[in-house]
């Protein structure tokens, strides 16, 4: 360990961090644009200058390596200057073109200027003309060399992170310039991510360019739900001006670091698989009675469902629950149907519908609560929809409640035919439209994972937090919110008013949970117990 | 037709790569010797060097554009490199240099219209000794007067 | 001086062919060295002799051959840097070209003693006939056994590959000429950590100049107190001097270190050409700071130039008599770092092109004498906040022709001398 001192305050760190390493982990702000934890060291920005006692000349904090007894200064007048006059030099040949970029806001050259700049330009020249304004190089990104100041980061991040070796910086001094290799495109999965790296506004998202200004945006916590992984992200939506985007309300998803699972990084499908939150959703609870589709009241529903169900056979209904719900709503379904209601055929496993993988963050899981699923429910290897689906087709079943699957998808259309001719009574509960929701019998609303709280297990077991990022739309209901309402009629009663108390319920209830709590889970998740 | 050329190359190229202790190392030596054969260096090019070195095209294309001997498009039969450094600025090379570009009726960076010479005006090229000076294919010739330009084109036609 | 060393074969015809070399006692030296010395005598010698680095640096060679880390599990590499690219200097040139196995022979001492089994010269890629001489000697010298395995009969083996470059003055700098060794782009390398520890492909490496090597196999040859005597206390030995510019005889002179600089000018060189006025003196380079008429009275080594403000460099000596235009001047010095600067540091990159901008307008007659401090401010804040040394030496020429020279810079102007021309009527106006 070394002892230093840090803009007064002393502080002991790990020997032979770099000076930017100790300066994060006291959480001074330092400004940096080739800096970036995730990738090597690059020292060429030179903005990070800080001055160290004893040393002639203002150094970089990347790559200088603290020592016992250092003193540092980040805000002395010496380092200021040195911040300021690196400043100057990238702003040279910037373009003066804030305005019409899709950067600003979020811009760290715009966000330097005015901590550390606010000087009168000296420049008066002819500023260096590049050959790609706004472009697009790939499918998901537009590069605009004018705006890049050459830090490097994207040609390190696919050198190194996904060796796909997409970018390159070709001729040299101030005629230098960002661009991927002639006549090729930028199209790997996780492309998105030099966007959300590029400090500045030579590298946008295409999905995102111009939808919005990033000081209209909210931001909250969240996982993505789009594979086992279960990458911590931000999701980012519009919070002040709805009219303005035809109601969409998520505006795009950004990585959130966390070393244990994605470090900085997402995955293309899963940053923009967002669009389902505010698409086709499910917005009206239908029922339909002898064939004829109206529109009735969660409160009607509840009694309609609770009436089927205190009358139901438990060997000849079934209950298909998802991965895709959250640890406390799969604890309902399995207090519900299987403790409560003595239900025999349930499952959630979803067969065939594995994706691609690779050794980086995919999983071939596209579920977010797999592990979650199994452990909560446990089914002794009896996951599988396949035989309740079988027995639905030989008529075997009365009703069938469906959690968010579309056994069409899965199964396919004749089956979906099939299972609609055997099956008397066919509940659907879910967000989005699609074939098996249009053939139930009942309709129920559910909200997405952008719209509710509650926690997801990734494939390592490790319990983490989905937070409730826009309200939901109206007419549509939380599932753990519904099953707590139905329990009630069913005579199931719980304290619980909010999935935390669920989850207390869960711990308690489920060994792997136990010690767990959402205080404890946090921001960055915490590994359950299962031994 | 680079294709053939490049398939002749690779018996030298298995050679050169052997030379180093790396095979990234043999980039910028594989890129003079296809240089040499096709005038210069063609997406094709950097390739058959990418497969040689297992260097990412992309960073073959970044040293390619970094270094300024290699041809971005054809040169001239006869490249001619003209330095423009202070020693021969101090020996009054712009005289010589404007006789040059009458003569040959090209700029900087252009191409005879026969094909026959391309001009580059160089940085320094270390012949400060003898300035003005300028390289004609690979022969350094130096105290250049017109009339010395003149007699060096005449040689080269 | 009397007897040329390292230039005593530069006239002698075909002496880059081995037989003309060995004649004249080429690789004498390295036999016996060997056969009977130890590498740590090598290196005791080289010390002992105050030899340092010829290239521009003057580090003591020496000492840069004890940082190799001591009991290392790595192949070390010994590189010599003959990318010769200082404007106003062509002494290696001559080393390749007119003997190389002066050279080769250095490398096979200085290897041995550093422990090295793999030599690379790289070669600046414009010198293609040097690089022909070199090879081909290299290929003779491999063919006799003096390269290649268990060298003269011995036991001790060193490969020597010959690599091109290919047009870039920042590999010059030694981190700069790894990375394009190993097939990149010439970016500097952040240091720490220096070459001798991780340097060519991540292995210990020693960079020498070509001119330092071919001291060696002397220095072992006479001894190391002879070479002491040739130099100054502080630096040993004879030194090529570049001189070029406005002298009645250029060229490449062998001199004592410490020798003056007038006397280089005014003997050697035979003075002013034309016998005009001496305006001004740059002593190591462009990178030099530019010494004025009234100043030459230094005398040529590391430490009496450094004490005159300026700096030895690659001792490539520039006379400017008194019609130079030093705006012009100031034009060419900032015209070659724009275009050689390497563009990986943003105060470089962007202040090497801003500084060449403002006197490009200038020197076509459309400057304001508010650009004289912009560009001043441009050198200072350039200097010291990037990876290499090369912001420092463009802010040099800047900061030193306007410092010596501000009123012919004022004058030139609020004259608005070079108004109303075309840029290229105006390069060839002036001066």
């Amino acid at each position: 360990m070394a002892n230093i001192t840090i803009d007064g305050k002393q502080v002991t760190v790990k020997d032979g961090i770099t000076i930017i390493e100790a300066i994060d982990q006291v959480k001074t702000e330092l400004p940096r644009y080739c800096y970036h934890p995730g990738l090597s060291i690059a020292g060429n920005c030179r903005i990070c200058q800080v001055e160290v006692e004893k040393m002639p000349r203002t150094v970089i904090a990347c790559n200088t390596r603290v020592a016992e007894g250092m003193v540092i200064h980040t805000q002395s007048a010496k380092a200021k200057e040195s911040q300021q006059v690196v400043l100057e030099f990238l702003l040279a040949n910037h373009p003066l073109d804030c305005p019409v970029c899709d950067q600003a806001g979020e811009c760290k050259l715009q966000d330097y200027y005015m901590d550390y700049g606010l000087y009168d330009s000296k420049f008066n020249e002819q500023k260096v003309k590049k050959t790609k304004k706004a472009v697009s190089i790939g499918p998901t990104i537009m590069l605009d060399q004018e705006r890049c100041i050459l830090c490097s980061r994207c040609v390190r991040f696919g050198d190194e992170i996904t060796k796909t070796h997409d970018f390159g910086i070709f001729n040299r001094g101030d005629h230098a310039e960002l661009n991927i290799y002639p006549g090729q495109e930028l199209n790997n999965k996780y492309s998105g991510n030099v966007a959300d790296i590029c400090p500045v506004g030579a590298l946008t998202d295409k999905d995102f360019r111009f939808k919005m200004r990033v000081w209209y945006l909210g931001s909250q916590e969240s996982v993505c739900p789009g594979c086992s992984r279960g990458c911590n992200i931000k999701v980012e939506y519009e919070k002040s001006r709805p009219y303005h985007l035809k109601n969409e309300r998520v505006m795009r998803l950004k990585p959130r670091e966390n070393m244990d699972v994605n470090k900085w990084w997402m995955c293309d499908e899963g940053r923009y698989a967002y669009k389902s939150i505010d698409q086709n959703r499910i917005q009206k609870l239908i029922s339909k009675e002898n064939g004829v589709s109206s529109e009735i009241s969660w409160q009607k529903a509840l009694e309609k469902i609770a009436g089927l169900l205190k009358n139901a056979k438990p060997s000849s209904w079934a209950v298909l629950a998802s991965p895709q719900y959250t640890n406390e709503e799969l604890h309902l379904k399995k207090k519900l149907f299987k403790d409560q209601l003595k239900w025999t055929h349930i499952a959630f496993y979803a067969p065939g519908q594995e994706g691609s993988e690779d050794n980086f963050l995919i999983k071939k899981d596209k579920n977010p609560n797999s592990a979650g699923a199994a452990q909560i429910l446990n089914l002794n290897g009896a996951a599988d929809m396949t035989p309740v689906i079988e027995k639905a087709k030989r008529g075997e079943l009365e009703g069938l409640i469906i959690f968010g699957h579309d056994l069409e998808k899965i199964y396919g259309a004749e089956t979906l035919k099939l299972i609609r001719q055997k099956v008397k009574t066919i509940i659907y509960e879910g967000t989005n439209n699609n074939p098996t929701s249009a053939v139930a019998d009942m309709v129920l609303p559910g909200v997405s994972y952008a719209e509710k709280e509650g926690t997801f297990t990734n494939f390592e077991g490790r319990v983490q937090r989905i937070r409730k990022a826009v309200e939901p739309i109206p007419g549509t209901l939380p599932t753990w919110d519904f099953l707590l309402n139905l329990s009630g009629l069913l005579g199931l009663s719980y304290k619980a008013l909010r999935p935390e108390h669920i989850f207390e319920d869960l711990a308690k209830d489920n060994q792997a949970f136990q010690d767990l709590n959402y205080k404890k889970i946090g921001h960055q998740g915490m590994v359950w117990n299962k031994k | 037709m680079n294709r053939a050329i490049l398939n002749q190359l690779d018996v030298e190229a298995e050679k050169v790569v052997a030379k180093y202790d790396q095979k990234k190392a043999a980039t910028l030596t594989l890129l003079h010797m296809a240089q040499d054969k096709v005038g210069y260096v063609t997406p094709e090019i950097e390739a058959w060097v990418s497969k040689w070195t297992e260097v990412p095209v992309v960073h073959v294309h970044e040293v390619v554009t970094f270094y300024s001997m290699y041809h971005k498009k054809p040169a001239g039969k006869t490249h001619i490199r003209f330095c423009t450094g202070t020693s021969c600025a101090l020996g009054g090379y712009e005289k010589i240099l404007s006789h040059l570009k009458k003569k040959l009726n090209i700029q900087n960076g252009e191409v005879t219209k026969d094909g026959k010479f391309s001009l580059e005006e160089a940085e320094c090229l270390c012949a400060c000794e003898c300035a003005p000076m300028m390289q004609v294919g690979d022969k350094y010739h130096m105290d250049l007067t017109e009339k010395k330009v003149d007699q060096i084109l005449d040689a080269h036609k | 001086m009397s007897e040329p060393i390292l230039s005593r074969n530069f006239n002698i015809p075909d002496a880059h062919k081995l037989s003309v070399a060995e004649s004249r006692g080429a690789y004498e030296t390295a036999k016996k060295v060997l056969a009977t010395s130890k590498p740590e005598d090598v290196i005791n010698a080289v010390i002992a002799s105050n030899l340092r680095g010829l290239g521009g640096a003057g580090f003591p060679t020496g000492k840069k051959w004890q940082f190799l880390p001591k009991d290392n599990p790595k192949p070390v590499y010994l590189v010599i840097n003959a990318d010769e690219g200082e404007p106003g200097t062509c002494k290696d040139r001559y080393i390749l070209e007119r003997d190389p196995h002066q050279m080769i022979e250095g490398i096979i001492i200085s290897a041995f003693a550093i422990k090295s089994h793999k030599a690379y010269v790289y070669i600046r890629g414009e010198y293609v006939e040097p690089y022909r001489n070199l090879q081909a000697a290299v290929d003779e010298a491999y063919k006799k056994g003096y390269l290649g395995k268990n060298l003269f009969g011995g036991t001790y083996s060193l490969d020597l590959v010959v690599h091109r470059g290919a047009g870039a003055y920042i590999c010059g700098e030694e981190t700069a000429l790894l990375e394009s060794l190993e097939g990149k782009r010439g970016l500097p390398r952040l240091k720490p950590p220096f070459p001798a520890i991780v340097g060519l492909f991540g292995c210990p490496t020693i960079i020498n100049n070509v001119e330092t090597v071919a001291c060696v196999p002397h220095i072992m040859k006479n001894g190391a107190e002879w070479f002491v005597k040739l130099g100054t206390p502080t630096c040993g030995g004879t030194h090529l001097f570049s001189l070029s510019g406005h002298v009645k005889k250029p060229g490449v002179y062998e001199l004592p270190m410490g020798i003056p600089l007038k006397e280089i000018i005014y003997n050697y060189g035979g003075g002013i050409k034309g016998d005009k006025q001496l305006k001004a003196v740059i002593p190591g380079g462009i990178s030099a700071k530019i010494l004025t008429a009234a100043e030459i009275d230094v005398k040529m080594d590391y430490d009496s130039l450094k004490a005159a403000g300026t700096m030895m460099g690659s001792a490539g000596i520039m006379v400017m008599d008194e019609n130079t235009c030093m705006v012009k001047m100031l034009y060419y010095a900032t015209k070659f770092f724009s275009h050689e600067s390497c563009g990986q540091c943003s105060p470089c990159r962007e202040g090497t092109g801003w500084a060449h901008k403002i006197v490009t307008r200038m020197y076509h007659g459309e400057g304001t004498l508010k650009d004289l401090d912009t560009l001043l401010t441009i050198a200072r804040n350039m200097e010291g906040r990037t990876i290499c040394v090369f912001a420092d030496a463009a802010a040099w020429p800047i900061q030193s022709y306007i410092g010596k020279f501000r009123a012919e810079f004022e004058a030139y102007i609020q004259n608005g001398k070079g108004k109303d021309l075309k840029p290229q009527e105006a390069v060839l106006q002036h001066g």
